[in-house]
């Protein structure tokens, strides 16, 4: 299988892309494997710990927000979304200067940097779906029929999250600031963001809701959340709207990334 | 000469750094130097339209003093500096960058680990590094330890573990800087060992070394480094010459009157007495006389079966006429005159001659810790000398004459032995033959 894999991105990307592919799953890997020394649970953590949010808020906010059905299942399905985007952008964000001492020393591709932490918590989302399905089965509604739209969406999301990895972590070179009000800012768009509550619901002001609208990673929750929870399928202009976002993000993030990667090892 | 024979091809390669004093890391920064219109920095020239190549398998030193731009130039060599635009420099094949021993290790990681991770960051592919790990593992010589992770390791085994991973990826070009410094004698030999391997098979090295041992072992070519520029591409023993000129004139910038005056003294003499022939050449005017101590103390008679010192106190009158590094050496000598053993500072020089000259008085001390077993005991004669290397000449023989030696682990000595052979032969085998 994995001799398949990489039989085949030698072929499709040459050689080059296939040295690039190894080193990012070794230093994946790497960050799975230092993230969970020396802890007793280990990887059990990234399924435990959406679960103890989880209980936390469904149990705090469910006498303020009475109507959504199964709302433990719909907060459950926000935060996976929500932890892989402030924690793949934290952790982006930081990731070019982090690796300084690298750079100084080894030739490879910066973009590398950023995208590690990426990938790492994407795999973290994927571990972290074992829990809800097994809460989802137990406690929910019935399977929606659209759950093989999920990696759809995640693709588009995670392309998404590269640009904005890219730029930021790129910018961060620079000025520093970045990496600082990075984290305010999460803290910001995580209620920017209809994890805990739902915009569509009737009663929720409308001006707000579209003021939500112009947070691009609403657009990408809601669609991930359609597709594990709600029985609604996606529209076609939901598709649209999701493909536009990465696209520019995705070309964003890499112009800012061209323009500044020559400058970078004097900055570091 | 085409690129296909060069490994390396530089040209008019250029590394400008901003003078960080105004560099700004932070939007506020960013912005005042803006307002205050210095948001143009100065641009400070680490490495200055350098042009330089290199053949395949040829093994070349970066010289120069601390600072002249000799490690940018082997960072922008391994593409990790980008030059600017003017100028370019290619690698054609594979590089092996020592530049720090053990790069991208992760202390939370085993040893394995780090193995694959090195190795990926060098540019192997996942088959690659598999097919070599059990090499790499062996040469490091931490099978033992290769699960624990390398947090726990000793900086000697750190440095071992780097430098396997660093020569076992069949580099075309090993780039050295420095690191050749670390571990215990017998790794820096091993170490030592692999670069001639690897240059046996072709491979190109370039070294950035301060030691002088290092270049003249591994380079047939040397280019000296001074202010970014490239000043001389030749020759090693050449370029050293032109590198003990420059840290001459960067001495000189930082002395002072009285220390400027003396040496001017010193460097006409040196002119002069080039020019001369060598007898008609200054000696300096040395004298010396020797004694000998054990555990501290001073003693009449050494008994060689202990640890002793012979140290020469060596007075020197006109010190400025000795021009080069001084080597200091003695010898002790049979009554028939034949040569029992000699010692020498070489080819470490003890005292460089900017220190000597400054003293009117030394002692320069020949240690025995153990002691000479081997040798009986009897009357041996002592001979100290000292030689000039920069103008390669003796400037100092001294004969002490006899001294009596004794050695307490050995019996009387009544056949004048030299060396005891009892010791070394436990017994004598007789048996009869049949013809």
């Amino acid at each position: 299988m994995r001799d398949m894999t990489r039989q085949f991105i030698r072929r499709l990307f040459g050689q080059e892309r296939l040295r690039q592919a190894d080193l990012i799953s070794r230093l994946v890997r790497r960050e799975l494997a230092v993230k969970y020394r020396g802890s007793v649970l280990g990887y059990l953590w990234s399924m435990v710990n959406p679960l103890l949010f989880m209980a936390i808020i469904s149990v705090v906010f469910s006498y303020v927000v009475r109507d959504i059905p199964s709302y433990h299942l719909y907060v459950l399905s926000g935060i996976l979304f929500w932890n892989l985007t402030s924690n793949s952008i934290l952790g982006g964000t930081h990731a070019i200067v982090g690796g300084a001492s690298l750079l100084r020393k080894v030739r490879m591709p910066v973009w590398i940097f950023p995208i590690v932490p990426l990938l790492t918590f994407s795999i973290n989302f994927l571990l972290a779906l074992i829990p809800y399905s097994l809460v989802f089965l137990m406690t929910g509604p019935e399977v929606t029929p659209n759950v093989w739209q999920l990696p759809m969406v995640l693709c588009l999301f995670v392309v998404f999250l590269s640009g904005v990895c890219l730029a930021l972590s790129s910018l961060n070179v620079f000025f520093r600031d970045v990496g600082h009000v990075i984290e305010p800012l999460l803290v910001m768009a995580m209620y920017g963001t209809p994890v805990i509550y739902d915009r569509h619901k009737p009663g929720f002001p409308e001006k707000v809701s579209n003021v939500l609208g112009f947070n691009p990673i609403t657009h990408f929750v809601e669609a991930g959340r359609s597709c594990l929870f709600t029985a609604e399928p996606l529209a076609a202009s939901s598709w649209m709207r999701l493909l536009a976002l990465a696209a520019v993000s995705i070309c964003v993030g890499l112009l800012i990334y061209k323009r500044l990667k020559d400058k970078f090892i004097f900055n570091l | 000469m085409t690129d296909a024979e060069n490994i390396v091809q530089a040209s008019h390669l250029t590394v400008a750094y901003k003078l960080s004093e105004y560099k700004s890391s932070t939007l506020k920064e960013w912005v005042f130097n803006r307002l205050k219109g210095r948001g143009k920095s100065q641009d400070f020239l680490a490495v200055n339209d350098v042009s330089f190549e290199m053949k395949r398998g040829e093994s070349v030193a970066l010289v120069g003093h601390n600072g002249s731009g000799k490690s940018t130039l082997l960072r922008a060599l391994a593409g990790i500096i980008p030059p600017t635009k003017d100028g370019y420099a290619r690698v054609h094949g594979r590089i092996a960058p020592l530049i720090e021993l053990g790069a991208g290790f992760d202390g939370e990681l085993s040893g394995r680990e780090n193995i694959y991770l090195s190795c990926l960051l060098m540019g192997l592919t996942l088959e690659e590094v598999e097919s070599r790990i059990e090499a790499i593992i062996d040469f490091s010589e931490l099978r033992e330890f290769i699960h624990v992770p390398v947090k726990n390791y000793s900086s000697g085994m750190y440095a071992r573990l780097g430098f396997a991973c660093a020569t076992s990826v069949d580099p075309d070009l090993l780039i050295v800087d420095e690191v050749l410094a670390v571990g215990d004698t017998n790794f820096a030999e091993k170490c030592h060992k692999r670069i001639d391997e690897l240059r046996q098979n072709g491979v190109s090295v370039l070294i950035v070394s301060h030691d002088e041992g290092t270049v003249r072992r591994f380079c047939d070519r040397a280019v000296v480094m001074n202010r970014g520029v490239a000043v001389f591409d030749g020759d090693v023993g050449e370029a050293y010459r032109v590198q003990h000129e420059i840290m001459m004139e960067r001495a000189a910038a930082s002395m002072t009157p009285e220390e400027r005056r003396r040496r001017d003294k010193h460097l006409e003499l040196m002119e002069r007495s080039t020019k001369m022939s060598a007898s008609q050449r200054p000696k300096p005017v040395i004298t010396s006389e020797v004694e000998f101590l054990s555990a501290g103390a001073q003693i009449r008679f050494v008994d060689l079966a202990k640890n002793f010192v012979v140290r020469v106190k060596v007075r020197l009158r006109n010190p400025e006429y000795i021009f080069g590094d001084t080597f200091f050496g003695m010898e002790i000598r049979h009554l028939t005159g034949a040569r029992i053993g000699g010692l020498g500072s070489e080819p470490r020089v003890l005292m460089s001659e900017s220190d000597l000259r400054k003293r009117s008085h030394l002692e320069v001390s020949f240690d025995f810790p153990q002691g000479i077993n081997d040798l009986c005991g009897g009357r041996y004669s002592l001979i100290f000398a000292m030689n000039d290397m920069g103008m390669d000449r003796n400037i100092h023989f001294q004969d002490f004459g006899e001294f009596e030696f004794t050695n307490s682990s050995r019996g009387s000595n009544e056949h004048s032995d030299i060396i005891s052979l009892s010791s070394h032969s436990s017994h004598i085998n007789v048996t009869g033959v049949d013809k």
